[in-house]
């Protein structure tokens, strides 16, 4: 056994739990932690915290099944006892999908997530809007280009960037777009700010529509360049 | 009942307001009905911000006790910010319950609790916004009764005109009897709004305002207060709880995923207060002390810590230190919280050699300061306002602190006391010169980590009503100003100067609260006034305005320094005499005559003074 035993569990996000911001979802596990009685480890010092880290913030009103969460125990306790305890204590609209060990010499999950993939619904609001009016735009948008060079804002400065080596995949799946983009701590991209220029470009007004964002998963670069799921857990 | 409850707000509005999650309930705690059941829903409102309103815990136990009946469903609501009560106002949607998120005005009951003064006009943005006329005497059968609860409903008059009941006293008491009423009013079918506020207030505790009629002198004062029908009580007594550990307590309260303002675990270790300070409300309404058994409060809080999940735990009441078994409940929590990792926050507790202790166990020294609230400077104004601590007791108390490794010292007054002189605002400074002073006498140099600091804080005296100094003047802003940039200057002249700084509070809103604690009923007019042209949230710094509430007295044609320049006469019949809050006006008139020759009186363990709350038949009177 490693002298540090960390596990990373995957939870969801749905209904008002969209509304709930990071800082907010940090102190609901907190408690929710103790209540359920996890071993987790505490840092030292007059007032000790627990030992416990979050992947990538979601933004207001998004729902997920694919949020992370990593903590260190200070006693072994069997991930899957974690995931049948923890769940027994989520307020309606966190579920706990799975708790796996994470490997000693992993990155933490803020630190490992590279990609990050979404599930998008686009709504008028007279909920007219037909979906494969955007397969077209995809194929111009994204397939047919060799580059995609958009201005991305952050709070500091304007920057030209690709998109297009920022988005590895993108496409129309039944009613909603599905993407897969790149997230984390470098080369972060927002799915809002990905339909933003795809509907810009096609020609239509962002405001007529709004987004029903859902994230799906995210995703770490294994060994073999691929991109594997955090709940592999590295 | 519904799988999922569908929010009030559409995703847009959500996303345009700040801390949406204020807004859509769902919260660890929170009570879900199925409606079939339902005979009456009733809100509970906090008249202020989320965050403010869900540290209350009155509101919890209140939640608590409705919930545990089958046939009520309590709900709670908030102000909404700013910024939602604007799209509200614009878009004509109705305010709304967190649980259900259906609208307030579909409920029987709203119930307000009305904690300060200055959260007055919020209350008519939260009866606007639910779409509930703001005036009583314009409801109708399909609105709710509002109630009103808490402090302010020791002088409920400025607010007669919003509220349709008050209940005076403890929540735990006569709600069971006023929804028994209700239901038989509705099982008979005579039910109709005026005939069960009628029969209300025959209820203990029930005040129905638009049951009485005021008449006034030629000079202003009140001339006549009396029930308009013969079966009305002329006096309404406040109910009080008379055994605590029989009493609900909110063992699994709502918890937030918004941080509330008290992000912690509230164990309310007993209500009233043995020491008869002068100025304190709190102290005077709240009688008899009454205490949680040491074995109650054990139980109660390791059922919480299991329950919520919370990292801290805070003692609730008036004065910890006067808790009788403190030491045991103390060192049981430090025992119980260090193998959970949960913090102890010990508020009120006075600075002798056992607090300084267990202080030293549940925080770091360093980081934090101690708190002491001698509440007046000099020694002959704290005897003016019966605050039974000492020069003595406060240099001993912070050289123990010292000695113990802390450097840094909150200290707390009021300025503008009945018959302050320059000389006891010069005391301010000077006390805080002499603890700093002591310091540096106390704690060798080598040992210090750069020089200490003491703080004074000072507030402006208020009079309240149902204390000694209900019938004490307040003063102008400007002479408020004058007294706290003397305590400045005078700081200046300190010897340790470095070491001091001073915080004083603004001038105008404490002028104003003075105005609505003692006002009568015709100050209704100005509330109503003053929210019309814009006045919200005024608890807040950042959104009060003074300007328009000097116009809005000035539109009514009401002169505010009526009800706060002038001392009044202990004859005078004063707004809220018609309340028996249990302490006679005899022992009122007997303090303030003492307060006048300083004379200290005693505590209420140390001997009995008589001041009428022993009827209640319950606490120290009967310890």
């Amino acid at each position: 056994m490693p002298d540090r035993i960390r596990v990373r569990i995957r939870f969801s996000k749905s209904g008002m739990f969209a509304y709930v911001g990071h800082l907010d979802m940090m102190r609901y596990f907190q408690k929710a932690v103790r209540r359920a009685e996890i071993p987790i480890a505490y840092s030292n010092g007059f007032h000790p915290h627990q030992i416990m880290s979050f992947a990538l913030p979601l933004g207001m009103g998004i729902t997920s099944s694919g949020e992370y969460m990593d903590i260190e125990l200070k006693e072994d306790m069997e991930p899957a006892l974690i995931k049948t305890k923890l769940d027994e204590c989520m307020a309606k609209g966190v579920g706990i999908i799975s708790a796996g060990y994470v490997a000693p010499n992993a990155k933490k999950s803020m630190a490992a997530v590279e990609a990050a993939s979404y599930r998008i619904g686009v709504f008028t609001k007279n909920d007219d809007f037909d979906i494969s009016l955007l397969e077209d735009g995809i194929r111009r948008f994204y397939l047919d280009q060799n580059e995609i060079i958009v201005v991305k804002k952050t709070k500091k400065s304007e920057n030209e960037i690709d998109l297009k080596k920022l988005i590895y995949e993108l496409e129309i799946s039944g009613e909603s777009v599905e993407m897969l983009i790149s997230s984390g701590s470098q080369n972060n991209i927002k799915p809002e700010f990905v339909m933003e220029n795809l509907m810009s470009f096609m020609g239509l007004d962002t405001e007529n529509f709004r987004l029903g964002i859902h994230r799906n998963d995210m995703y770490y670069k294994g060994e073999d360049g691929c991109f594997h799921s955090m709940s592999e857990c590295g | 009942m519904e799988d999922t409850i569908k929010l009030a707000l559409p995703e847009e509005i959500l996303l345009a307001v700040d801390k949406p999650a204020r807004y859509t309930g769902n919260e660890m705690g929170c009570v879900i009905k199925d409606e079939s059941g339902i005979r009456i829903r009733f809100a509970l409102c906090f008249p202020d911000l989320y965050e403010i309103g869900m540290s209350h815990l009155g509101i919890q136990i209140l939640y608590e006790m409705f919930n545990r009946r089958d046939d009520v469903w309590a709900q709670r609501v908030y102000s909404p910010w700013t910024d939602l009560g604007d799209i509200l106002k614009e878009k004509d949607i109705p305010l709304f319950c967190l649980e259900s998120q259906r609208p307030v005005k579909e409920f029987d009951f709203l119930g307000i609790t009305l904690q300060y003064e200055m959260c007055y006009t919020n209350i008519l943005q939260v009866l606007e916004l639910s779409q509930i006329p703001l005036l009583a005497s314009e409801r109708g059968e399909a609105d709710p009764i509002v109630i009103g609860g808490g402090p302010c409903t020791y002088n409920p008059e400025p607010l007669a005109d919003f509220f349709d009941i008050f209940y005076i006293g403890e929540g735990e008491c006569s709600y069971d009897e006023l929804f028994e009423l209700y239901n038989s009013l509705k099982d008979e079918g005579n039910y109709s709004r005026a005939f069960f506020l009628h029969e209300a207030s025959h209820i203990e505790g029930i005040y129905v305002p638009c049951l009485y009629e005021v008449s006034y002198n030629p000079d202003g004062t009140v001339c006549d207060f009396a029930p308009r029908y013969e079966d009305v009580p002329g006096t309404v007594r406040r109910v009080i709880v008379k055994e605590l550990d029989e009493a609900v307590y909110p063992t699994s309260p709502v918890i937030p995923y918004v941080q509330a303002t008290q992000d912690r675990i509230v164990l309310e270790i007993m209500r009233g207060c043995i020491r008869g300070c002068r100025f304190c409300q709190a102290g005077m309404v709240y009688r008899p002390n009454r205490e949680r058994s040491l074995e109650t409060l054990k139980g109660y809080a390791k059922q919480m810590m299991d329950n919520t999940g919370y990292d801290e735990i805070s003692l609730s009441s008036l004065s910890s230190s006067d808790y009788s078994r403190l030491p045991e409940l103390v060192n049981f929590l430090i025992e119980e919280c260090s193998a959970r990792n949960v913090n102890i926050s010990l508020p009120s507790l006075r600075i002798d050699a056992f607090s300084l202790d267990v202080m030293k166990k549940v925080q770091d020294v360093k980081k934090t300061s101690l708190t002491f609230a001698p509440e007046a400077g000099s020694q002959r104004m704290r005897d003016v306002i019966n605050k039974g601590i000492t020069k003595e007791d406060i240099l001993a108390g912070s050289e123990m602190a010292f000695k113990g490794g802390w450097s840094k010292v909150k200290l707390y007054f009021m300025l503008g006391l009945p018959g302050e002189t320059d000389e006891d605002m010069k005391a301010i400074p000077e006390l805080s010169n002499e603890i700093a002073a002591l310091y540096y006498d106390t704690v060798p140099k080598e040992q210090r980590n750069g020089r200490c600091q003491i703080t004074m804080s000072t507030s402006f005296f208020i009079p309240k009503p149902f204390t000694p100094f209900q019938w004490a003047r307040m003063y102008p802003a400007n002479e408020y100003k004058r007294r706290a940039a003397l305590v400045n200057e005078t700081m200046k002249e300190q010897l340790n100067r470095k070491s001091l700084k001073y915080q004083w509070h603004q001038t105008d809103v404490s002028v104003l609260e003075g105005v609505l604690a003692r006002g009568d009923r015709r100050v209704g007019a100005v509330i109503l006034k003053a929210y019309e042209k814009g006045a919200i949230f005024d608890a807040w710094s950042e959104c009060f305005d003074n300007d328009i509430w000097m116009a809005a007295f000035k539109e009514c044609g009401i002169d505010p320094d009526f009800y706060t320049m002038r001392e009044r006469d202990v004859e005078e019949k004063l707004p809220w005499d018609f309340i028996d809050v249990g302490i006679t006006k005899a022992f009122l008139v007997r303090e303030w005559e003492r307060s006048k020759q300083g004379i200290v009186t005693e505590n209420c363990r140390a001997k009995c003074q008589g001041c009428g709350c022993a009827v209640y038949g319950g606490g120290v009177c009967h310890a």
